[in-house]
């Protein structure tokens, strides 16, 4: 964490390659999180790209005592999603993906590993929208409780509440009813 | 009072993520421990499925440099400037210029990235850099001894994640160990049916196996250098010498001579029973740079493709055997908590290992239908028996096939399972 706040600090003093770390520290997780709320690989990319630029015109108004870094991140790319969920809701755009997560590699694989990411994307669509954001920004962002408190803007215990009905939720609908 | 469930699910989740093994955690929480295993497997299983999720490598590398490129031109455009032509004039020249000077730096940071561990921000740079050493190979014997290599340095970051304690880097890492083995034996396959579907010795169709000829009949191709002629059930394979006239660039169907016994072509690849048997000028079309692929003047596997071949499958095998001793001896300095897992990796590792040592015993056993071709540039001759060519068509998942997909990952997940209950009763009983 120290590190990163390091860095963020450099990154505000204008040292270019403190950015370029924080870009590579963050890029894949943030497209990770984009790639399973919209439909294609194309817009997650267009989009990874997007929440990148705002977030460089935005980092000298960036103050960390407000806000971790990582949390005010992947809040523009939630207000990113956002627009774009609402955006493609009034277009009406085709559900899910038209494109593979993997696109190389052998075809069984590949068929295996997009078919499993198609299911997972298709379960989050079903949950309730607060226990969408928690589910992905904690397991598939692998932010921390703190981190994704601060990105939603609700409590640690609300977020842990959340979590546990998501993953119990996500249970249900990958693999039917739980009989514990 | 105990916690709340939701507080204990956290905790735990939390607790496995450091490395803890579930039992352990399962302990401290009796009362929930039934509910708390279902729902800790589910949230890990979500982890591993979204997992494969990465942004192609292409699209990282340009937009590292795209971004790049606006810092550059932020940095050098003065806040003041309005846009007009001049200034998009000028911001595509700095920003031309941005990525010229990027791309001479990045050779400095691809250079330093060469060392980066998968927990250190340079280990994407690295990856990005591997995948376009990979996208430049052109030809499948090389990408496969680079596959090799590429899974050789992720069993060295393995064992330096491991000797650290971190699982999870592990986990992620040995994903992608898996993977570049897959494709290194894939590669290797690919080479071998190619090899023999060139050399003719044995036609087959996806759905009903191999087309048995009846004896005295012969497959005849076309072409100006010598025919492959083939005759069953005694299958001669004839190497075609090695000649200067060029092969006709041949883009039909090549003309069979009918086989007594007529051929249903299977129902789901009705024109794959004429395309397996590929001519000469096919593979020089197809693969002209590949010389493990066919002679490139007479489209027959030539004595040096052979060899190169026998080269890249030893190169990959003994790469191969060189990542499982790195993970065999990461596991003497490993901490208890990674143990487990790491057992599991070389237990798959060693399985693949014996595939390939077996691809390799295939190649060298002499058959009854074993061909051998001698090298002026070495001193053995590498036997080559014909096989069946192996359909590339779609199969649903069998046994074998699965082995590549995720199968592989839940075998490998449960074993990380198992051996953490085996773990956790240890310690159980040693308390």
């Amino acid at each position: 964490m120290q590190i990163e706040e390091q860095l963020v600090q450099r990154a505000i003093n204008g040292d270019r390659d403190a950015f370029t770390r924080i870009y590579d520290l963050h890029f894949d997780k943030i497209y990770r999180y984009i790639y399973v709320r919209v439909h294609s690989q194309a817009e997650a990319e267009d989009l990874t790209q997007e929440v990148f630029i705002k977030a460089y015109e935005g980092i000298n108004s960036y103050k960390w005592r407000d806000l971790p870094f990582t949390a005010w991140l992947f809040k523009i790319a939630h207000n990113r999603v956002i627009d774009y969920v609402r955006k493609a809701s009034k277009e009406k755009k085709a559900s899910l993906d038209e494109a593979g997560a993997i696109a190389s590699g052998d075809p069984v694989y590949i068929t295996e590993q997009n078919f499993e990411v198609y299911q997972l994307k298709n379960a989050l669509e079903k949950l309730p929208n607060a226990q969408r954001e928690v589910a992905t920004l904690r397991f598939i962002s692998e932010l921390s409780i703190a981190e994704v408190a601060k990105t939603l803007g609700k409590s640690e215990g609300t977020v842990k509440a959340l979590q546990f009905n998501a993953v119990a939720s996500l249970r249900k609908l990958l693999y039917g009813k739980i009989d514990v | 009072m105990s916690k709340k469930i939701e507080e204990a699910f956290n905790e735990c989740f939390e607790r496995l993520l450091s490395g803890e093994s579930l039992n352990s955690c399962l302990s401290s929480y009796p009362e929930y421990a039934a509910e708390l295993d279902f729902m800790l497997r589910t949230a890990f299983d979500v982890k591993r499925k979204a997992f494969p999720v990465q942004p192609r490598p292409e699209f990282r590398y340009w937009s590292r440099i795209r971004m790049q490129g606006i810092q550059d031109a932020d940095y050098k455009q003065p806040a003041s400037s309005k846009i007009n032509t001049y200034n998009i004039r000028r911001n595509l020249a700095i920003s031309m210029a941005a990525i010229l000077v990027f791309v001479l730096a990045s050779s400095g940071t691809a250079a330093a990235s060469s060392d980066a561990m998968p927990d250190q921000p340079l280990y994407e740079v690295k990856l990005a850099v591997e995948q376009v050493e990979l996208t430049l190979t052109p030809s499948d014997t090389a990408k496969a001894k680079l596959y090799a290599n590429l899974a050789e340095k992720r069993a060295q970051e393995i064992a330096t994640m491991a000797s650290k304690g971190k699982t999870d880097k592990v986990l992620s890492t040995t994903t992608k160990m898996y993977y570049q083995l897959d494709q290194a034996e894939q590669l290797l396959a690919n080479l071998d049916s190619s090899l023999n579907e060139s050399s003719g010795a044995t036609l087959s169709v996806p759905s009903s196996g191999t087309i048995s000829l009846p004896a005295q009949s012969t497959v005849s191709i076309p072409a100006p250098t010598p025919a492959p002629t083939v005759t069953a059930p005694a299958v001669t394979v004839t190497p075609a010498p090695i000649t200067t006239t060029p092969a006709p660039s041949v883009k039909t169907a090549p003309n069979l001579t009918a086989p007594a016994t007529p051929v249903t072509p299977a129902p789901t690849a009705p024109a794959t029973s004429v395309t397996t048997l590929t001519t000469p000028s096919e593979n020089v079309t197809q693969y002209p740079q590949d010389e493990s692929q066919s002679d490139s003047k007479s489209g027959q596997p030539s004595a040096r493709s052979i060899t190169a071949a026998g080269k890249a499958k030893l190169s990959v095998t003994a790469s191969a055997a060189k990542t499982l001793t790195i993970l065999q001896d990461a596991l003497d300095k490993a901490p208890d908590s990674v143990k487990p897992s790491l057992n599991a990796i070389i237990e798959h590792t060693r399985t693949t290992n014996a595939r390939f040592n077996r691809q390799n015993s295939d190649s060298d056993t002499s058959g009854d239908l074993v061909t051998t071709y001698s090298d002026n540039t070495t001193d053995k001759p590498l036997p080559v028996k014909p096989k069946s060519v192996t359909p590339q068509t779609f199969v649903p998942s069998d046994n074998t096939t699965r082995n590549h997909g995720n199968n592989r990952f839940n075998t490998y997940n449960k074993g990380i399972i198992n051996n953490e209950n085996a773990d956790s009763d240890d310690s159980v009983d040693n308390r």
